[in-house]
């Protein structure tokens, strides 16, 4: 049975579904509806959040306990004992531990990032679809500066000179791609306005706030969390991908990238230490963007 | 096209100009230099001293002023730590940053163009499957992971190339497939949907349907029209030319710009640093316009004026 997910899985679902007897066909119509990676990616993603909101009761051990007679002991399977499932670092450090709690500061953060983002790209969306002229001629400028600049370079510049505290690395991981919520707010306020709905509500004396968060909002909303569907892996890789550079989260706090980052100094003698949190990023990133896929058709016939 | 190359022309200095101003605030708001390239104890008068060489004691509109000045004229400011022209600091490391990047991006394009167009031609195929699990794994894995899974397997446990630095040319190979073979999943994806959209078009059913030779079709009709979405995704790769291997480099030890940006931003280094993301937004800049002009040429209605819905929508 798991074979035959498979194949309709790959196949888009429609030609063997069509294939198959009148038995199978419930079966296959909610195999299609539900195709087994959106299943898996959904399972996953749901393991992620119940263990970045649980992770203090789920976490073996103190994540910065050391144990200085058990270092870099293996994985289990890999030679080491039950006590350590996923190995010891070199201080003797619980790996399954610091992997627990840097999974809660990652999903965290991009969590927070990805909000931010959405709300500030949607508001300067409406704002230079409200007020047009020259606002909008600025908020396209700035989108189009956002859009031209690796943001990792504007992140490394702000992020080491001013310091670095968690809300500030936060903030940052929201100014991300606000562009991408800013240009799709805008586009489709711009066309949303020229429909009935809109101009009903307004000449009924609406005020714009009404308009735009009751109104328009909603009928924009499935294209707006598509998009966050496809900026949360984008944050989560640049949070780690600067905290790998040790310009990210800051020790003693710890998240995937600082976890891969510090592995990779003992990546000759315990290669475990970089390899679960790796797995985490990219099973993590894996999940969400399948999920979006899968919602952004089902939601959003406007994309591709 | 005068006016169109002019209004380009217009926002690429403005870009400049926006990057300048960003610099320069974020950068200089951020913290006293001073006190961090000296130490907290060191006396007061040497402090002072330090201030008055760098023209920190100026009011900030007037560092901003004579900054915008220099770097008009050429002049980036000299490192505050090594004490030589920042311009000549960074630009002594392009060299072997390209060295990486450049076969990095004939990688991404040899692989990446061709796997997407065929991935269309053969939609369903087993190797449009292939390109599409590659381009989403191209998307999910990090490079920093890539590139130690790749240390891993040939330099720790096969022992075939080196795990950094750049004392001999195989140093290069693996900071050339790790940021190759991410670029050309990403490359080919973008590729697939733009020919995947344009095989779906009327003209090209008018095309076959008037009796011309697949082939023909495929090349006369469908490749220069899925050429205009593909060149924006490779203009930003030649933007990045300089700016996308920081990561990589960080990882291989390869002294290039990227390597240079994350140490100069440890030692806050301002001069440098500016003259970095000056660099990058100059490459960006003109990987931008270089994007214009092949529109330009790739596509008459933006030479004549008759805009097509610019953007692609969403």
């Amino acid at each position: 049975m798991i074979q035959e997910a498979d194949t309709l899985d790959a196949a888009g679902g429609e030609t063997v579904a069509q294939r198959h007897s009148i038995g199978g066909r419930s079966l296959a119509r909610w195999l299609r509806r539900w195709p087994v990676s959106v299943i898996l990616a959904l399972a996953w993603v749901a393991l992620m959040l119940v263990i970045a909101l649980g992770a203090d009761h789920l976490a073996p051990y103190a994540f910065t306990a050391f144990d200085l007679r058990h270092r870099l002991v293996p994985p289990a399977l890999f030679g080491g004992g039950w006590g350590h499932p996923l190995g010891t670092d070199e201080l003797g450090r619980d790996v399954l531990s610091r992997l627990i709690m840097s999974i809660r500061l990652s999903i965290l953060i991009a969590l927070f990032g990805t909000l931010i983002a959405a709300c500030l790209g949607t508001s300067l969306g409406f704002l230079a679809a409200h007020c047009r002229g020259k606002v909008e001629a600025l908020v396209l400028m700035l989108i189009d500066f956002q859009a031209s600049m690796p943001f990792l370079i504007i992140a490394l510049a702000v992020l080491a000179f001013f310091g670095n505290s968690l809300p500030l690395f936060i903030c940052l991981m929201g100014l991300n791609s606000w562009e991408r919520y800013a240009r799709i707010a805008r586009g489709l306020t711009i066309a949303a306005k020229e429909q009935g709905y809109a101009a009903a509500v307004r000449q009924l004396g609406a005020r714009p706030p009404r308009i735009y968060g009751a109104h328009i909002l909603p009928n924009i909303a499935s294209t707006l969390i598509v998009s966050m569907t496809l900026s949360f892996p984008e944050t989560i890789l640049l949070e780690s991908g600067l905290s790998f550079l040790g310009l990210g989260v800051q020790p003693p706090l710890t998240s995937l990238g600082n976890m891969v980052g510090y592995g990779r100094e003992y990546i000759t003698r315990a290669c475990w230490i970089m390899l679960s949190p790796s797995c985490v990023i990219v099973l993590t990133t894996l999940s969400i963007s399948l999920l979006g896929d899968w919602l952004r058709d089902r939601l959003d016939p406007t994309l591709r | 096209m005068t006016r169109f190359l002019a209004a380009k022309l217009m926002r690429a200095i403005l870009t400049i100009f926006l990057v300048v101003t960003f610099a320069f605030i974020v950068l200089r708001l951020s913290g006293d230099p001073a006190l961090t390239i000296m130490s907290v104890d060191a006396p007061p008068e040497a402090m002072a001293a330090f201030r008055t060489e760098w023209g920190l004691d100026q009011p900030i509109w007037r560092q901003f002023l004579t900054y915008v000045l220099n770097v008009a004229q050429g002049d980036f400011g000299a490192s505050m730590r090594e004490g030589r022209p920042a311009f000549d600091i960074v630009w002594e490391r392009v060299p072997l940053t390209l060295a990486i990047t450049l076969p990095a991006l004939l990688l991404k394009l040899t692989i990446g163009v061709p796997a997407g167009v065929y991935a269309a031609l053969h939609r369903n195929s087993l190797a449009d499957r292939l390109t599409m699990v590659a381009s989403v794994a191209g998307f999910a894995v990090p490079s920093f992971v890539l590139a130690l899974v790749l240390v891993l397997v040939f330099s720790v446990w096969l022992g075939w190339l080196p795990t950094g630095g750049n004392d001999h040319w195989i140093s290069a190979v693996l900071p050339i497939i790790t940021l190759g073979t991410g670029g050309a999943a990403i490359l080919a994806r973008f590729t697939r949907s733009a020919m995947l959209e344009v095989l779906g078009q009327p003209y090209i059913r008018s095309a076959s349907a008037k009796g011309l030779a697949w082939r023909r079709v495929v090349i006369g009709h469908a490749l220069p029209n899925a050429a205009i979405p593909t060149v924006t995704i490779i203009g930003f790769m030649v933007g990045s030319l300089i700016a996308g291997a920081v990561v990589v480099e960080s990882v291989f030890s390869w002294p290039g710009v990227g390597r240079l940006l994350v140490a100069s931003v440890a030692n806050r280094d301002l001069a440098v640093v500016q003259t970095i993301l000056l660099f990058i937004a100059a490459s960006m800049v003109v990987a931008n316009l270089l994007v214009d002009l092949a529109y330009g040429w790739l596509d008459p209605r933006m030479r004549t004026g008759v805009a097509p819905s610019a953007g692609g929508g969403g």
